[in-house]
């Protein structure tokens, strides 16, 4: 294991952990205390307090709930739309393959925040909006890769091979030629889940992403913004929690491609 | 290559057409009856709402009205804004060139700071500072540009008193220095690691061999042989970045107050105000499907291989 794929790992254990039992460490998080509003970190709040008095501590540590599941959720359904029309039009090819990719045309044409913006506005804030929606806008990239990686498969030795034997083509797509295929898609997933949580912050800063009961950490900076002179702590910590998740994955998807191919990928 | 160009283009008409029948159909999928929208939700008798109704062709079948949003399309006609009465296109020739000037300044930025610390660190590979370098880019990266904005404004705004956070102001250059700093680095970043691993490469290429057996000096090596070969990705990462930030550059804007088509687009999407969200979109979309065209082309001019090889997607 390279240190990239350790640091990820490590990074990924500690924000689990944080993320399920944070609201249990943290105490009573979401009770407002007017008398405390805005004190900066101190010893019984060690990230300082909102404005209307609850503990920053346990805010960030509850919002690692919501930005770690919208992350990993929206990605799972991204692969559940893109693997499969990947995989048709990559294996089946011709007017099925034009009529999958040219949709997808069209929804990489939208850049991804942007995007995301004009669909939630119309869809209307909400956790699973959200996922709705980075899931439409980031499938294409998804189909993209793995057709790519299904058409250069179907052509080997061993799948031919396996087709003049007999073989039907759901038997190679399931046995053969899917589970040969997957592995690049799989670290571009992995590193997606960064961008989507990037994403969701950005969209719930907007005011148009998650609302509460969610408070993620782009929620907690959409509070704070207008902020950056009285309680410039509101800012500091939900960032920093953003900004060591996606790097998280990012460390993660790095080093699982020099993990797998050493060679190619040691530049 | 000639082919090639016509065949990306007419893919790209194919594209732009997809786009908008996508925001047509969201315009019909969005709550509420679309004449309700139209005329403000005000009262109006049931002559009033059918007249209404006609004159904005809702009584026809959808595929016409399609057909009629596509005619006021190609006329350059994309509505009247609710909020400020104005027509939509007025309202974006008046704030795209403040976007396209910061857009420009972001990238003019990136491209100077990424390809001079990509050069350095492909020169000194494996170095102390070439391992500081692929930290220091990878944290980069994983920063949230509009949280990277308010930590400027928080640090030079509030505690040093350096810059103005906020708007244009009388336009003078220190109103961009810190939305163009927020939006250059994450940028940056991926330039330099692009320039890098390119650079890494070509120079472990025969003909650069050669050129130092010759004896020419490492500055001319890497300078005159070694960059024009590790260049083309660059280029797209900064073509593909221009086209981005135009609209990527939304939450940027708001922080800093920016008067440009990004913070216009949120104060309409929060006013409700569906003509100018629509008319920015589609424009944002245009501009960043243009840029991506150009670049693709622009490919066939960088490497003259290409062109003989009858380069295919």
């Amino acid at each position: 294991m390279n240190y990239k794929l350790k640091s990820g790992l490590v990074i990924l254990l500690i924000l689990i952990i944080l993320a399920a039992l944070g609201p249990v460490l943290a105490g009573k998080y979401w009770e407002q205390n007017l008398k405390e509003s805005l004190n900066p970190p101190n010893s019984r709040h060690l990230f300082g307090t909102d404005l209307l008095g609850r503990d920053m501590l346990g805010r960030v540590a509850n919002g690692a709930r919501s930005s770690l599941l919208v992350g990993l959720l929206a990605v799972v359904l991204t692969l559940t739309v893109g693997l499969p029309l990947g995989a048709l039009a990559g294996y089946f090819g011709g007017r099925l393959d034009t009529v999958i990719m040219r949709m997808a045309d069209v929804f990489l044409a939208f850049p991804l925040v942007l995007g995301a913006l004009l669909f939630m506005s119309v869809a209307g804030a909400g956790f699973a909006n959200i996922l709705l929606v980075l899931a439409l806008l980031g499938w294409p990239y998804i189909a993209r890769i793995f057709r790519a990686s299904v058409l250069s498969n179907k052509e080997l030795d061993y799948v031919v091979a396996a087709r003049a034997l007999g073989a039907g083509d759901w038997y190679l797509l399931r046995r053969h030629i899917i589970p040969n295929a997957i592995g690049p898609v799989l670290i571009f997933a992995l590193m997606n889940v960064g961008t989507a949580i990037m994403a969701e912050s950005v969209l719930s800063f907007l005011g148009v992403g998650l609302r509460l009961p969610n408070a993620s950490w782009g929620y907690l900076l959409s509070e704070a913004a207008g902020l950056q002179n009285v309680a410039p702590w509101l800012i500091y910590f939900p960032g920093i929690a953003l900004t060591v998740t996606v790097l998280a994955f990012t460390l993660l998807g790095e080093g699982l491609r020099v993990y797998l191919a050493p060679k190619e990928n040691n530049v | 290559m000639w082919l090639y160009i016509v065949r990306r283009i007419a893919q790209s008409i194919l594209v732009i057409i997809g786009v908008t029948l996508v925001l047509f159909a969201l315009f019909y999928i969005l709550p509420g009856d679309p004449v309700r929208v139209l005329t403000g939700n005000r009262h109006l008798s049931a002559t009033a709402l059918a007249n209404a109704r006609h004159n904005f062709h809702l009584d026809q079948p959808l595929y016409l009205q399609y057909f009629y949003y596509l005619k006021d399309l190609a006329q350059g006609n994309l509505g009247e804004s609710f909020r400020y009465h104005r027509p939509v296109v007025d309202i974006l020739r008046e704030y795209y060139p403040n976007s396209m000037r910061l857009g420009l300044v972001a990238v003019v930025l990136e491209a100077v700071i990424g390809i001079f610390a990509g050069i350095l660190a492909a020169v000194k590979k494996s170095s102390f500072a070439d391992n500081l370098f692929i930290v220091a880019t990878s944290l980069m990266i994983s920063i949230p540009v509009f949280w990277l904005g308010m930590l400027l404004q928080i640090f030079f705004g509030v505690k040093l008193h350096w810059l103005p956070v906020s708007g244009l102001g009388d336009g003078g250059w220190r109103y961009y220095v810190l939305p163009a700093l927020t939006l250059a680095a994450v940028y940056a970043a991926f330039i330099a690691q692009t320039t890098r691993a390119g650079l890494v490469k070509v120079l472990n290429e025969n003909y650069i061999r050669t050129a130092r057996a010759a004896g020419l000096s490492e500055f001319k090596v890497v300078g005159k042989y070694a960059l024009k070969n590790a260049m083309a990705p660059v280029v797209t990462l900064l073509g593909l970045d221009l086209g981005a930030l135009m609209g990527g550059a939304v939450a940027v804007e708001v922080i800093f107050n920016w008067p440009g088509i990004g913070n216009q687009l949120f104060l309409a999407i929060q006013a409700r105000d569906r003509p100018l969200v629509m008319g920015a979109v589609l424009t944002l979309v245009l501009i960043f499907i243009i840029v991506n065209l150009l670049v693709d082309i622009s490919y066939l001019f960088f490497d003259p291989r290409l062109r003989s090889s009858g380069y295919e997607l």
